[in-house]
């Protein structure tokens, strides 16, 4: 009996004992996050907001009665707006990426061909801009612009095809174009349409929202980069070609009207005529020519003031010589860099827009309005002013934004001084993976009317802060929107300023 | 002597190694019943592990195999709670050019569980041809798991980070790289599920109840009818936790079954099996999947009418025993049919999706090696009627059946 006591004691022991399971481990492969350094802190910035954007934005609750097409009546007012952003706006499900992002239609300037269409640009013979179809019957139009050009030497014969619409994509125009008229009779155009769910509206809502302010912000990186390249090249050329002959206009005497090398006291103006291109220099010179005596020049000075025949000639070579090297940029770089300032506020005005139907359909508020540099209110001459310390990483509570939230108050300045907003929080976040730093300010307003406007604190976010060449310093990401009856809606915030020259 | 292995057979019904899953057999079939008044103790040791399975093709895969998903665009939309959240994925996504199918990467998993099951069984022969027991599985398990992401869309995910940084919108890449580093973890955070981490443990598993009836016998054959019930006493799965393991699952079961043996020779006999369980509807709490190929989900249901498959099992073996030295050999094939569940708060096809690849079957080879001293007790050699055994199955082919090997150490009392 002992034996059995034995033998099952042990038995229940190795029956009841746990074993542990092998050590396991997933694979795991990370792809390589650069490491980017967020912050110039030697640069300083100026204390005038250059621009806010600063919006709540409806949900689904909003939403019910909310539809629209894109190009409806709805926006006429904003048609060419919204054919500017769309084109920039490359959705291929939407019906615009479709059809009408399809045949971009380059015009023609001058010649044989001038008026009709090419698909793709050529320096100095087509427009910079391409003009996209936002209707079926203006593809309808464009389709004839697209036929029967005649040879243009201009147009290089190698890539004829990517210019020139061949027979082919001619054919391929025209049964989008039947698809275009038989799926506008379906209002498959993009937008929002009134059957779908109030969720999904409040998606492509948002998506809009979001998808338009991208093409915005393309538009201002575009503009700036222009800006940039177009003063990069004056530069050039100025040490090249436009400071070897300075003209003084002569304000008075026989050579009225013309141009002397030097200024000459109560003769010429003080300051030399602007050269910024090459045109500017071809337009002064035959006011250095056909120069007569002046007596108000002194004999022995004469070479001072009036130009040399071989200087002359020297002058006219380099006319030669700027416009080749210059070659039409000039005006492609401001054409470009204007085309991405009016994205830029096309972007604005569409957003504003969408919310102000959101707002008649709704009955809420979604909209603010800030003073800044970019958008003064001429009227109280507010502006939004913030102290930031790139250095220390820090914001003043002397800080003042000049907004109006919709309150019938207009625009109010809010800061941590007045007391109804809180202090700037600037926190320093570390990536150790990654290995960099950035940083995120956190704060709240206090509206009149009961509302409060937040920086996003459940996900510990905030407003990322950015600083780099294009923007100068930027505070962008998520709001709530505390409304006074209690309901909550999300909304955008971007903080702009300049950096101080 | 053989007929005092009924035990064993017991457990066929009782033992939950892995609850809610058809499991494989640890016995081979047997009509026998206790004499009367004949009372047997048995212990039995379930030794397991589970790192392998049968998918729903008939391959063999890790048990983690569901883990191996691609994340898509797609799953970063499907997973958020707004619209507001939705539109800012949804606008990148288009912004990169990419579509809800574009896939960023592939999520990657690891389990490996280690039960070891318990199951003191008592039966006792109430008549000579009635046999009642009681069998009570404990379970002492340990479970490792780890969860990955193989990101492999460098175009994409450079395209969109790039994006982010020229927005300045740094905090939303960094919870981005954040998500994207560990997702599976990310979303256990984001749908409140209990961490994932090792854990191991007891539980207490499905207390079974058997009957056992002696219909018919003769000298060459025995047929017995078996009549069991499977009562929820295990702690069923837990909706919080993305892997758990079980005690039971959560429903009562009726077991009806049929055993014969035939003795055709003196140490030989071949015995066949075949048995239904019925698994009882009820109304279980579960997360419901957001789309087919995963389970993780946000959203709950505390009120899903459930009806687990049925389970039909047939068995056959023969065994030699000569003066207490026994070898057996068996087969089994069980099927079990799919899960069915209904709710009211969500699509019907969610629910559905939580039945996913529950139809199982599985084929099994089972050799058993054992000892008893009734010989010698008969013979008034030995103080009291013991046997020991060992048995060891290996599950040959199936679907949505773990393949591990199973090995059980059973050891029996009579008095």
């Amino acid at each position: 009996m002992k034996n059995l006591l034995i033998t099952t004691t042990i038995l229940l022991l190795i029956s009841s004992c746990g074993r542990d399971a092998d050590p396991v481990s997933a694979p795991k492969q990370l792809l390589e996050v650069s490491a980017n350094d967020y912050l110039e802190a030697e640069k300083s910035l100026e204390t005038e907001v250059r621009e806010i954007n600063f919006f709540s934005i409806p949900n689904k609750d909003d939403l019910v009665d909310f539809s629209f097409a894109e190009g409806d009546s709805l926006f006429d007012s904003n048609l060419d707006a919204w054919g500017r952003v769309l084109s920039h706006h490359k959705i291929g499900a939407s019906f615009a990426g479709k059809y009408f992002h399809k045949y971009p239609c380059f015009m023609i300037k001058e010649g044989n061909n001038e008026g009709k269409c090419l698909l793709k640009e050529v320096e100095g013979v087509t427009s910079f801009i391409p003009n996209y179809p936002y209707s079926c019957e203006k593809m309808v139009v464009n389709y004839g612009l697209f036929k029967n050009l005649v040879n243009d030497e201009r147009i290089p014969s190698s890539f004829s095809e990517e210019f020139v619409a061949s027979s082919s994509t001619l054919n391929e125009m025209i049964n989008d174009i039947k698809g275009c008229f038989n799926e506008a009779k379906t209002s498959h155009m993009a937008g929002i349409s009134k059957n779908l769910s109030s969720l999904d509206k409040e998606i492509s809502f948002s998506t809009y929202i979001f998808n338009i302010a991208n093409v915005r912000d393309k538009g201002w990186r575009t503009n700036i980069a222009y800006l940039e390249k177009e003063n990069a090249l004056i530069e050039t050329l100025e040490k090249k070609y436009f400071k070897n002959f300075k003209c003084y206009k002569v304000r008075k005497g026989t050579n009225k009207r013309k141009c002397y090398l030097a200024k000459l006291s109560r003769v010429t103006k003080s300051r030399p005529e602007r050269i910024r291109s090459c045109e500017d220099l071809e337009e002064i010179a035959p006011k250095f020519e056909g120069l007569v005596e002046d007596d108000q020049i002194p004999t022995e000075s004469r070479s001072k003031y009036i130009i040399t025949d071989s200087d002359l000639a020297q002058l006219k070579d380099d006319i030669i010589q700027c416009k080749k090297e210059e070659g039409g940029r000039i005006k492609r770089y401001q054409s470009l860099a204007h085309e991405g300032r009016t994205l830029r506020d096309d972007g604005k005005i569409l957003v504003r827009e969408l919310l102000s139907q959101a707002e008649l359909k709704s009955g809420r508020k979604f909209m603010t309005t800030a003073a800044t540099l970019h958008d003064e209110d001429v009227s109280t001459g507010k502006l939004s002013q913030i102290y930031i310390d790139l250095n220390e990483m820090s914001i003043s509570d002397e800080t003042r934004l000049a907004i109006d939230f919709q309150t019938g108050e207009g625009i109010k300045y809010y800061s941590p001084s007045l007391g109804n907003m809180t202090s700037m929080v600037v926190k320093r976040k570390y990536n150790a993976v990654a290995n960099y730093t950035y940083y995120t300010v956190h704060f709240k307003f206090f509206v009149s009317n009961g509302m409060i406007v937040e920086t996003d604190p459940t996900e510990d976010k905030g407003l990322s802060f950015d600083t780099n060449g294009t923007f100068g310093a930027r505070m962008s990401g998520k709001m709530l929107f505390h409304y006074p009856d209690g309901s909550t809606r999300r909304g955008i915030m971007k903080i702009e300023v300049n950096y101080s020259n | 002597m053989n007929r005092f292995i009924l035990s064993t057979v017991l457990f066929t019904f009782a033992s939950s190694v892995f609850a809610t899953n058809m499991k494989a057999p640890i016995s081979l079939p047997t009509a026998k019943t206790l004499p009367k008044g004949v009372r047997n103790i048995n212990l039995k040791g379930v030794f397991a592990s589970a790192s392998e399975k049968y998918n729903t093709y008939g391959n063999p895969v890790g048990l983690s195999d569901p883990m191996y998903t691609n994340v898509t665009f797609g799953d970063l939309i499907i997973g958020k709670d707004d619209g507001f959240d939705k539109a800012g994925i949804i606008s990148k996504m288009q912004l990169v050019g990419a579509t809800e199918e574009t896939i960023l990467g592939e999520t990657t998993g690891d389990i490996n569980v280690k039960p070891t099951v318990t199951v003191p069984v008592f039966a006792w022969g109430i008549t000579n041809k009635w046999t009642a027991a009681i069998a009570v599985p404990i379970m002492k398990y340990s479970l490792n798991v780890d969860s990955g992401i193989r990101q492999t869309n460098a175009d994409i995910y450079n395209k969109v980070q790039t994006e982010l940084m020229n927005d300045g919108l740094h905090a939303e890449r960094e919870e981005l790289n954040r998500k994207f580093a560990a997702p599976l973890q990310a979303k256990v955070i984001e749908y409140g599920y209990k961490p994932l981490a090792n854990e191991e443990g007891t539980k207490l598993g499905d207390i079974a109840l058997v009957n056992r009836l002696k219909a018919w016998e003769d000298k060459n054959n025995a047929l017995t009818l078996t009549g069991a019930i499977v009562l929820p006493t295990g702690k069923e799965l837990d909706p919080n936790k993305i892997v758990d393991v079980p005690g039971g699952d959560g429903q009562t079961d009726i077991v009806v079954g049929l055993n014969h043996d035939f003795y055709f020779a003196k140490y030989f006999t071949f015995s066949s099996g075949f048995s239904y369980t019925a698994q009882l509807s009820d109304t279980v709490e579960r997360r419901v999947p957001i789309q087919r190929k995963s389970t993780v989900s946000k959203d709950r249901d505390n009120n899903i009418d459930r009806n687990l498959g049925d389970i039909t099992t047939a068995q056959m073996a023969s065994n030699v025993n000569y003066r207490g030295y026994s070898f057996g050999m068996g087969y089994t094939f069980s099927y079990k049919s799919g899960d069915k569940y209904t709710g009211d708060i969500y699509e019907q096809t969610r629910y559905d999706w939580l039945g996913k690849d529950s139809v199982q079957n599985m084929q099994a080879l089972t050799a058993k090696i054992g000892y008893d001293t009734i010989t010698l007790f008969k013979e008034g050699k030995f103080i009291a009627p013991l046997a020991i055994s060992l048995t060891h199955t290996r599950v040959l082919d199936g679907k949505n059946m773990v393949n591990d090997p199973l090995t059980v150490l059973d050891f029996n009392m009579f008095f």
